[in-house]
């Protein structure tokens, strides 16, 4: 019923005043007793109406679109249902006029003007087609034929002048004469038609089905009605012939050119129907990939791309209900339906997917008759759904299932492997947005993740001593290269008095924010630990009780603490799962081993048991170097004994002065071998000097070694 | 050096699983070998031998690893030991003190026979 809420009043007004025309033209026909046979004049009634239902719209079109600058097909603005509808109307009008007129004229003294009358029918049809040509000349214009609509628009306004001067200057002139001119124009007209009949398959070719099979029924109908035009002659009371008149003339070659092109138009449209639909297809199926890749390209909310989806896959499978599901170990979710409504069918549906077990489907797969299906499992209820074959394509999302798209058609033996390799294509497009969608929203989180470790590491760097011991008795030197992540090397100093001192060094291995938080919490603890130091064992078995069972397994921290004491001229050594340290005293260079396990990872009294203790006697002049796996892993490329061993080389080959120029000379080596941190690299060189105090002899190791 | 780490293991016993490592075990292939001990330990499994005859480089992290077990399982009686650990693996465990947490032996066959001694006096 839409159509008929957008009848304008011109059309009513266009309808008015031809059917009008038609009852004066018949009424006088028949009342003038012109001798049809009934079912002639039927047939006849029947091919005019077409006719003109196929005309009179165009020119309404052309008269509604400013005629020239039309840019559509006058056939697009056909549809069956409108087709129909003129068709029937005309057919009436004719018929009650015939009807009418018997009974209420059934006279025939209006037979004096009857062919006179039949005039003024055919130059109805000459402008009406003469309109219908223009507005097909506009169609064709942007279709790259300006100069041929030039070229026809000359002849036209030629015709025109020529049919003036005609009416109005010579009057006397036989009329017969200026059809012979009006023929010759025609003639030459009907070349240029003919050429440009030649251009029309290429937009036919292209054109949509429903186009083209609008195109057959025009044609057909024009074929005809020019044929019965084409056989006509009548003569006139007065006895002139009809073709006497230049208006027939007109009709006629008008007729016989469009008899031609119209015949062009139906061979062809006839043989680019099956190619057309073909096409349409195709070309359905190209538009909605590029639409498909802009929405997905675009889009905000997951469901948005999952209800495009499944309208295409509706849409380009000939309306095959389509249904998106996002999987969820072995439950799913519909995410989207086209094509029915979800609510009346809640538990068919429900009740169909279950039965599938959609893990086993690995690839696109068709079932044409769910009878025959065998690694899918359908209850009987299943078949209450208007589906008897499907198509199951899974989404795969970093080589996950992450959902499946079913379309379902009610024939058997519906898709094929082109449905099956569009509809595969939909789903890849999918897969790469959603992969998308969660790729942006990792990003996000990253940012978020990275921003936090950035405080972290600020945190973790204000650990630090923020200036080194400053004493007469000892030179330090240190160099952190902190990693991209949160490493977690620390050292620190703690002094106990003027003559002795404890220097750390550590790691806090562990993921993430976590090292942060302990070397917090190390740092708390050294704090209260330092007011009561008697040994470096002792403090780093206090840490260690301070910290078992305390902190995350995952967390590893190792520790060395020396313990300097210049009035004896000692260090003592204590390692708890740290790296070695090296020793550079005159000459020699010596990696100082003593055993120790880790902070945290056992029990106290086992980790007193096995923390060595080492004693060293220092004079002036030495080197204690102390460092992280992160540097000798760099050093050694990625092997710590390598890398020890050529710290070892640095430190016994290189000429240096200080531990500035010591850690000079290693930071060198280091930057040689990759800028690219893994883990943090620390390392810190003392140098002893000004020990100017006599050392102590008897000095109780056992006390230490408790 | 094979840049990863691959793990393959076989049963030798009743809750004795061993695990051979290749390549290399550091804060990068770390999380790989743990979900792959978490899901072996949550299948029953209470001792762990692992051989490192392949293993080419063990990082702190790495080791790190399999302190994130040790405790759970010897509380439930089972252990961790190690076999045929080569010369820079070995020197790596002794520097980071590791050789003084886990049994370390030279064979799988000695490990298994550890184990299953440990096993009957547990069920004693």
């Amino acid at each position: 019923m839409e159509f008929f809420k957008n009848i304008k009043p011109f059309t009513i007004i266009l309808f008015a005043v031809i059917l009008l025309l038609f009852i004066l033209t018949d009424f006088v026909f028949f009342a003038a007793g012109f001798d049809y046979s009934l079912i002639w004049k039927l047939i006849d009634l029947l091919f005019f109406s077409g006719f003109l239902a196929l005309t009179i719209p165009s020119i309404k079109t052309s008269i509604y679109s400013k005629v020239i600058s039309t840019s559509k097909f006058a056939w697009k603005f056909y549809d069956n249902t409108k087709f129909l509808f003129y068709l029937l109307l005309f057919f009436l009008a004719y018929f009650c006029a015939y009807f009418v007129i018997n009974f209420f004229v059934g006279s025939n003294y209006l037979k004096l003007f009857d062919k006179e009358i039949h005039l003024v029918f055919f130059i109805v049809i000459s402008f009406s087609l003469v309109i219908s040509q223009l507005v097909w000349l506009s169609n064709m214009k942007r279709k790259g034929t300006k100069n041929l609509i030039f070229r026809f628009l000359i002849f036209i306004v030629f015709f025109t002048i020529v049919m003036l001067i005609n009416f109005f200057f010579f009057p006397e002139l036989e009329q017969y004469e200026n059809a012979k001119i009006i023929d010759t124009f025609f003639s030459l007209l009907g070349v240029v038609l003919i050429f440009f009949g030649f251009r029309i398959k290429n937009w036919i070719a292209i054109s949509s089905p429903y186009i083209i099979k609008r195109l057959i029924l025009y044609s057909i109908f024009m074929i005809v009605s020019f044929i019965i035009i084409l056989n006509l002659d009548y003569q006139t009371q007065k006895g002139l012939y009809l073709s006497n008149f230049m208006f027939f003339h007109l009709t006629k070659v008008m007729s016989a050119i469009f008899l031609f092109n119209y015949l062009r138009v139906f061979y062809l449209s006839a043989i680019s129907l099956p190619l057309a639909k073909i096409v349409e297809q195709k070309v359905y199926e190209v538009n909605s990939l590029s639409y498909l890749t802009k929405v997905a390209r675009n889009f905000n909310k997951l469901e948005d791309i999952c209800n495009v989806i499944t309208e295409l896959s509706y849409n380009s499978m000939n309306r095959s209900p389509s249904i998106l599901i996002f999987n969820e170990g072995n439950s799913f979710e519909i995410k989207s339906v086209y094509g029915f409504e979800l609510s009346s069918n809640d538990k068919e549906i429900y009740a169909f997917l279950k039965n599938i077990n959609f893990g086993e489907i690995k690839t696109s797969i068709i079932y044409n008759s769910l009878d025959s299906l065998e690694n899918v499992r359908f209850s009987n209820s299943s078949h209450s759904l208007p589906f008897q074959s499907i198509c199951i394509l899974p989404i795969f999302v970093r080589d996950r299932l992450f959902g499946n798209l079913i379309v379902g058609n009610s024939s058997e033996q519906f898709f094929d492997e082109d449905d099956l390799n569009l509809l595969s294509s939909f789903v890849e497009t999918l897969s790469v947005a959603i992969e998308n969608h969660f790729l942006i929203n990792d990003t996000i989180e990253k940012e978020k993740y990275l921003k936090e470790l950035r405080i972290a590491r600020e945190i973790q760097l204000s650990f630090l001593p923020k200036e080194l011991p400053k004493t007469d008795l000892i030179e330090i030197s240190s160099f952190i290269q902190p990693s991209e992540e949160v490493g977690g090397d620390f050292y620190d100093f703690i002094k106990i008095s003027d003559s002795r001192l404890i220097v750390l060094i550590g790691d806090v291995s562990g993921k993430g924010l976590g090292a942060a938080f302990y070397m917090a919490l190390l740092k708390g603890i050294f704090f209260s630990l330092s007011k009561n130091i008697e040994t470096a064992k002792d403090f780093l078995i206090k840490v260690n009780s301070s910290l078992f069972y305390k902190i995350d397994r995952q967390i590893h921290i190792t520790i060395t603490a020396l313990l300097l004491d210049f009035e004896k001229g000692e260090v003592e050594v204590v390692r708890a799962g740290h790296l070695p340290m090296l020793v550079n005293s005159g000459n020699t260079t010596s990696v100082v081993k003593t055993s120790g396990i880790g902070i945290s990872l056992v029990k106290t009294s086992f980790f007193a048991k096995k923390l060595e203790s080492q004693i060293l006697t220092i004079a002036n002049g030495d080197y204690l170097i102390l460092f992280t796996d992160g540097l000798v892993e760099i050093l050694g490329r990625r092997d710590i004994n390598n890398g020890i061993e050529k710290l070892k080389q640095i430190v016994q080959n290189e000429v240096y002065n200080n531990p500035k120029e010591l850690v000079e000379k290693v930071i060198e080596d280091v930057k040689r071998n990759g800028t690219n941190f893994d883990d943090d690299a620390t390392l810190l060189v003392l140098k002893v000097k000004n020990l100017s105090l006599t050392k102590v002899n008897n000095y109780d190791r056992e006390a230490i070694n408790q | 050096m094979t840049e990863k780490l691959s793990i393959s293991s076989q049963k030798a016993e009743e809750q004795v699983e061993i695990i051979s490592l290749k390549g290399i075990l550091d804060a990068h292939s770390a999380p790989e070998l743990e979900k792959f001990l978490s899901d072996t330990i949550s299948n029953g499994t209470l001792y762990l031998l692992f051989n490192l005859k392949e293993l080419d480089y063990i990082s702190s992290a790495g080791l790190g690893v399999f302190m994130a077990f040790i405790e759970d399982l010897r509380n439930r009686g089972g252990d961790i030991k190690f076999a045929e650990l080569n010369e820079k693996i070995y020197s790596i465990f002794e520097l980071l003190g590791f050789h003084l947490i886990y049994d370390i032996v030279s064979t799988n066959n000695e490990a298994v026979e550890l184990f299953k001694q440990k096993k009957l006096r547990t069920n004693e």
